[in-house]
């Protein structure tokens, strides 16, 4: 029989871990600032999907923005991937007039999911930024496979 | 008479100690020799108001060592609304940590210029167009980079400088 004594901790170490699980993978990422502070402004579109929605697609989480016009938002994401580069794959990067309007990030595991970044510039009809955060079980190549076939 | 009693205590010395307990000057120890010495059995009646006295404080101490001796744990002994109010805040803790987590399970969610939009269709439809964005055979990047591939762009750049024909 469990005592009242040995329960109270019990309890309290199992909330702990509820909430420690529950933490979100992507918090320890730059760029979940970027969600964070223009996901809900004018001009932006935000999408987080995660559960049975993405099981079709073999995703566990799908986050993205689009941020429309505001090259102070264009700035703080492009310096929010430079932080989230370091100890990440840099699968394609490409840089006009020195400034890198498409990156593809493959980030360290974390626990079974691999993590991407996608990140693109555009500035033909105005200064458009799209930011997209993916996990999943499958590996980046599968990914990425899965999210070309998506668009055709 | 010296009448030799257990523990070393004679009848006199009782009478002393008794004496200088209700002057009120006796120490702990001389009171422990006199708890034992009116604990015993063969005592004159002259002693018997001390022995009721004495067999008093006695029982009270011993009820108050067994009232010590299972000492209540920190949750027993805390004040029963202090006790309700952390079960409540444990409860309230625990449903949030849980609505939290089948939140996080099954996100459908989609801001529009900050407008929340939960239907599943249209959001993913968003999450699509979003993938769309990325690539980059649709935006001037891409267009670059198609220029940057094309073999004739060397040639075509070096016609800008006639002289190095």
């Amino acid at each position: 029989m469990i005592r009242k004594k040995s329960f109270l901790p019990l309890l309290l170490l199992l909330l702990g871990w509820f909430a420690a699980t529950g933490v979100q993978a992507q918090n320890d990422l730059f760029i979940s600032k970027v969600f964070d502070m223009y996901g809900k402004k004018k001009g932006v579109v935000m999408v987080d999907l995660s559960g049975e929605i993405l099981e079709q697609y073999r995703l566990t989480r799908f986050r993205s923005i689009t941020i429309k016009d505001d090259p102070e938002a264009a700035d703080f994401a492009r310096k929010c991937l430079e932080r989230d580069q370091v100890g990440a794959k840099k699968i394609k990067e490409v840089v006009a007039n020195g400034i890198p309007t498409s990156i593809y990030l493959q980030l360290p595991r974390l626990g079974q999911d691999n993590r991407l970044i996608l990140y693109n510039e555009s500035r033909s009809g105005g200064l458009r930024i799209t930011l997209i955060y993916i996990e999943s079980n499958d590996d980046t190549e599968a990914i990425l496979k899965l999210l070309l076939k998506k668009k055709q | 008479m010296t009448q030799k009693i257990k523990n070393n205590l004679t009848i006199e010395q009782a009478d002393a100690l008794l004496e200088k307990y209700y002057d009120g000057e006796t120490s702990g120890a001389e009171e422990v020799l006199l708890q034992d010495f009116l604990r015993q059995e063969d005592l004159p009646a002259r002693f018997e108001p001390e022995r009721a006295l004495f067999g008093y404080f006695a029982e009270e101490k011993s009820s108050q060592i067994i009232s010590v001796i299972p000492k209540p744990n920190l949750w027993l002994r805390l004040n029963p609304i202090m006790k309700w109010s952390f079960a409540a805040a444990v409860l309230i803790f625990g449903v949030f940590i849980l609505g939290n987590r089948i939140q996080a399970q099954n996100r459908n969610v989609a801001y529009i210029d900050g407008v929340r939009c939960t239907n599943s269709k249209e959001v993913t439809a968003l999450a699509l167009a979003s993938i769309d964005q990325i690539d980059l055979g649709t935006d001037e990047v891409a267009g670059t980079v198609d220029k940057m591939n094309d073999k004739n762009m060397v040639e075509s750049q070096l016609q800008q400088f006639p002289e190095l024909k």
